[in-house]
């Protein structure tokens, strides 16, 4: 499967890196209901999923020997509710409860039960459909995402593009320590030299920098800069709505 | 990956809105004119929700192993003709009711047809495939603009509504 096109490079890098969850906005297949985000699901959460529908279908055809449901399986007996197990964990309201920081979400359904007693089959199958490709295009694994060597390239020349928006990212957390360990220590030694010297010693652009730099110089001399991923998830997505 | 839900008390918007919206439903030309000599111009075909569904195909399958038609006993092919016929008798007998509520109720329509056998002993085939049809339209319905669907018509939710039935 060839990256998505409609998606700007930037977008689809921030796309990937969203925190809690990569997700999309999709319509609810009924005019005049709110929207839903649909997340990913990783491999864990799918099999959860298919363990859960299995158990549902076994109950529901208790009274049956267990040689008959591979037949009703075939039959997509089970379909519906695989497809319900996984909306309620992939089916999520549009917008993050307010005030969370980081941003989290409420789930649309508490479960796939639930799913099930309150959607048509139809409507399943359209979320379910809108799920698929949601998680083809911002989870797909190498035997979706890579059917090929041109598709490959594809998708790394279009995560390249993507990640010249965000220079940091490729860059794991200890080397992003240490740069702006290092960064902090030239602002510090020109800083020093800045205290020590009279206004009219230092060259009139410097000395117009150090001013503005002003409140800044403090934080260097303070605790190091926090290297949390999700706080550097959250700049991403800031950095996103701008 | 963990789940990023705190706040279980509340319900999502979406999950207010699905239980205080209407069962989506056409009212179409019943494919005959009477039934059983009872003149019937027009019915209601609701659109079952998913678990209305599949207690139907657990209800075909259980009636069927009763009977003594499994897999075992019949060919697969023949065995899977009989449970998705006798599944959409069940469906149909289940969806299609009158279009006016039952007597003190607002949102309880009565069933045309109790069961499917009784369904496939009144209609003939052609019948129950257009009614099939409708059934196939009221899910559509369920999909679209209710504004749009010029034969929709938004019925108050049924109390059994978890279980998609209009009795």
């Amino acid at each position: 499967m060839a990256p998505p096109t409609d998606i700007k490079p930037s977008a689809l890098v921030a796309m990937l890196c969203e925190q809690p969850f990569s997700s999309m906005v999709v319509p609810f297949p009924r005019a005049g209901f709110p929207e839903v985000r649909l997340r990913t699901l990783e491999s864990l959460e799918q099999s959860q999923a298919d363990v859960a529908a299995t158990r549902a279908v076994e109950r529901r055809y208790s009274g049956l020997k267990a040689d008959m449901l591979p037949y009703l399986a075939v039959d997509n007996a089970k379909g519906n509710t695989y497809a319900a197990e996984i909306l309620a964990r992939a089916c999520y309201e549009r917008d993050p409860i307010p005030g969370s920081d980081p941003p989290e979400y409420r789930r649309a359904f508490e479960s796939g039960e639930q799913v099930e007693r309150l959607l048509t089959a139809g409507q399943i199958a359209q979320l379910m459909a809108e799920w698929v490709t949601v998680q083809n295009r911002l989870a797909g694994s190498e035997d979706v995402v890579c059917r090929s060597e041109a598709e490959l390239s594809a998708w790394v020349e279009r995560l390249k593009e993507g990640l010249r928006c965000y220079p940091f990212l490729p860059i794991d957390s200890q080397a992003r320590g240490e740069l702006a360990c290092m960064l902090a220590a030239r602002v510090s030694s020109v800083s020093q030299l800045a205290a020590e010297s009279t206004p009219e010693e230092l060259p009139t652009r410097l000395a117009s920098l150090l001013t503005d730099w002003g409140s800044a110089t403090d934080c260097f001399t303070g605790q190091r800069a926090s290297c949390d991923p999700s706080t550097e998830a959250a700049a991403v997505r800031r950095g996103l709505t701008v | 990956m963990s789940d990023p839900t705190t706040d279980s008390t509340e319900r999502s918007e979406l999950l207010r809105q699905l239980r205080e919206s209407p069962v989506p439903a056409l009212v179409a030309d019943f494919p005959r004119g009477d039934l059983g000599g009872i003149p019937i111009a027009k019915c209601r075909v609701t659109a079952l929700k998913a678990a209305a569904v599949d207690a139907i195909r657990a209800r075909v399958a259980e009636r069927m192993v009763e009977a003594g038609q499994t897999p075992a006993t019949l060919t697969y092919q023949v065995w899977a003709v009989l449970y998705g016929d006798a599944c959409a008798r069940e469906l149909i007998a289940e969806a299609v009711t009158g279009c006016r509520p039952i007597e003190g109720s607002a949102d309880a329509f009565p069933r045309l047809f109790i069961t499917g056998e009784e369904l496939a002993e009144n209609l003939t085939p052609a019948e129950v495939q257009r009614l099939l049809e409708l059934y196939n339209l009221a899910q559509l319905a369920a999909l679209a603009d209710q504004d749009d669907a010029t034969d929709a018509e938004a019925a108050p939710e049924p109390q059994q509504e978890e279980h998609g039935t209009t009795h």
